[in-house]
């Protein structure tokens, strides 16, 4: 085929997708940064530039932003650790090879893959005060339990602890990377008469370290956007008394409800995607200090 | 000796964690077979009274039509999977086979987005679709997939189609088929493995997804289930400060409601731990 048809058809191809990528991503953003500038409304066709405004009030006199802001990194300080640390210490124990470790890798996997909306029904009834099965268990040994996701300083709580039920792929990643660490190592590990802390923290994480980063990276970020979870247990609106307002519930009461503040919510957008990007840069950084990679 | 000690003293704690795991599953099962007195007094660890009326009432129920929904999801899984799998294939398609000298760097750019986080560019979106009239329709759920903007599994069949050998595609143009035959012909079939793993991904993730419906869609005709079950408590708001909340129907409506997902899971357990995991996202 000459040059020319070879170029003529690879746009016949991808033209589709160049449309689509001028038309639902750089527009977009270009809009988006450009909104941000603005007192753009949804219900009224007229706006004006209004410069640093949006963002100035994002920074100084947005308190319920603030108190977003704060909420979502309590979340993400939790969940994100917890979740790394719970995720590795079961796949390790199902790393052991005994019989039936299929069936727990399934067990424990599965609640991942039930639909978050199921979810916060599963945990609301599950935690609900008066007649919920926590409370009616503590129950038994005499416990008042507490309000848990209604009442505003166990809400947040309650919302981490549902969150962390879902940490079946975390773990099925850590399963998958221990399962290839060679066999010969522990071998000579044995052989030098190594201890199983020593053993995993010679060989073992060594080699599953470049997973570990790539596990921490995507669950910082997973728990710093958490949405879902938190817009159903919230009730969309940080329920009660904007103990679960997640920063990404936040925004998207800004956006989408009544009065639609457009403009507002493209910069608080923006700023909170510089945000996460920063934090995704730390997780790199702190990743070259223990991760390894294969020399030669 | 020791071994068979260490394996009782593992099985325990799996069983135990599992136990933990598996109780609010087990509490929304055993709690769609009570009654409505049953619920609300002490706990009970089965239905004293083992009934099947939830599951009347949650069919029968006014302005909860959970089929409907079902069908609806449905519809818009479906929409969204044959436009990605339709544009994403093409393009990957001729990113691979054809030799143009910006071709690397065109991709190259078009990878930078996989990051951005939907919020951004929910906005403008949604100027326009409202703009246009696109509200309360399924148009903004799948019209964009028919333009390869789902990038990660565009990028699934770029690096599909680099692993097949270009003696293939070669052998199909000297018999003299046109290009495009050659695509749906030979190319498209060959993609099974990257179809399945994007036709699960979009199920859980059209399934799941809360967002979108409750941006563009109002009546309850066209809910999508995860915003049918999520206005269910709603619907038996009475306006009084304390009304309570039937938890068996409840209870009855979210079993029913997860009961796909299940099925999909034990069928397809392989490729959803291999599809999903490998992505590390629910759709």
């Amino acid at each position: 085929m000459s040059a020319r048809s070879e170029i003529k058809y690879f746009f016949y191809f991808t033209s589709i997708s160049i449309v689509g990528f001028l038309v639902f991503y750089l527009y977009p953003i270009l809009r988006t940064i450009y909104l941000s500038f603005t007192n753009r409304q949804i219900t009224s066709p007229n706006y004006t530039w209004t410069g640093f405004e949006n963002y100035r009030h994002a920074f100084f006199d947005d308190a319920v932003l603030h108190h977003s802001l704060i909420q979502t990194f309590k979340f993400a300080v939790v969940v994100g650790p917890v979740q790394i640390i719970m995720a590795l210490l079961i796949a390790l124990l199902l790393n052991n090879k005994l019989k039936g470790m299929g069936i727990f890798r399934t067990v424990f996997f599965m609640p991942f893959i039930i639909p978050t909306f199921a979810v916060a029904y599963v945990f609301q009834w599950f935690f609900q005060p008066t007649n919920g099965m926590v409370n009616g268990i503590l129950g038994y040994f005499g416990i008042n339990g507490p309000g848990w996701h209604t009442h505003s300083d166990t809400a947040l709580m309650t919302l981490m602890i549902t969150s962390l039920w879902g940490f079946g792929v975390t773990m099925i990643i850590f399963l998958a990377a221990l399962q290839g660490v060679s066999k010969d190592l522990y071998e000579v590990a044995e052989i030098d008469g190594a201890s199983r802390y020593r053993k995993f923290w010679s060989v073992t994480f060594p080699a599953i370290s470049p997973v570990f980063l790539f596990n921490s990276i995507l669950t910082t970020i997973g728990a710093l956007k958490s949405f879902d979870l938190a817009f159903m247990m919230g009730k969309g609106e940080g329920y009660p008394a904007n103990s679960t307002l997640l920063y990404s519930v936040y925004l998207f009461g800004q956006a989408f409800q009544p009065p639609y503040k457009l403009g507002y919510a493209s910069a608080i957008a923006l700023l909170f995607f510089l945000v996460v990007l920063v934090l995704t840069a730390l997780n790199f950084l702190l990743g070259k200090f223990y991760v390894k990679t294969e020399s030669k | 000796m020791f071994i068979r000690r260490k394996g009782i003293f593992l099985y325990c704690i799996l069983i135990l964690l599992s136990t933990i795991l598996l109780l609010p599953l087990y509490y929304l099962f055993i709690t769609s077979f009570k009654t409505f007195n049953e619920v609300i007094g002490p706990l009970t660890w089965l239905p004293e009274k083992f009934t099947l009326n939830n599951f009347r009432e949650v069919f029968a129920m006014d302005e909860f039509y959970i089929i409907q929904f079902f069908f609806n999801t449905m519809l818009i899984f479906v929409l969204k999977a044959v436009g990605t799998i339709l544009s994403c294939s093409l393009a990957a398609y001729g990113f691979v086979k054809y030799r143009f000298k910006y071709k690397n760097l065109i991709f190259a750019i078009m990878l930078t987005v996989i990051m951005l986080p939907g919020e951004l560019l929910a906005i403008p979106m949604y100027e326009i679709y409202m703009n246009i009239g696109w509200f309360d329709t399924y148009k903004p759920f799948y019209v964009a997939t028919f333009f390869a903007t789902d990038i990660f599994m565009l990028f699934l069949f770029r690096q599909f189609f680099l692993s097949i050998p270009g003696e293939l595609f070669q052998a199909a143009q000297i018999d003299g088929a046109s290009e495009f035959k050659i695509y749906y012909r030979i190319v498209l079939p060959l993609c099974r493995p990257v179809i399945v793993t994007c036709l699960l991904l979009y199920f859980t993730g059209t399934y799941n997804d809360i967002y979108t419906p409750m941006l563009y869609l109002s009546s309850t005709e066209n809910y999508t289930m995860a915003q049918g079950i999520r206005a269910i408590e709603a619907l038996f708001d009475t306006g009084s400060r304390d009304f309570i909340i039937p938890w068996n129907i409840v209870s009855a409506a979210t079993l029913l409601s997860l009961l796909p997902v299940l099925i999909l899971f034990f069928f397809a357990q392989k490729q959803f731990v291999e599809g999903v995991a490998t992505t590390g996202i629910k759709g």
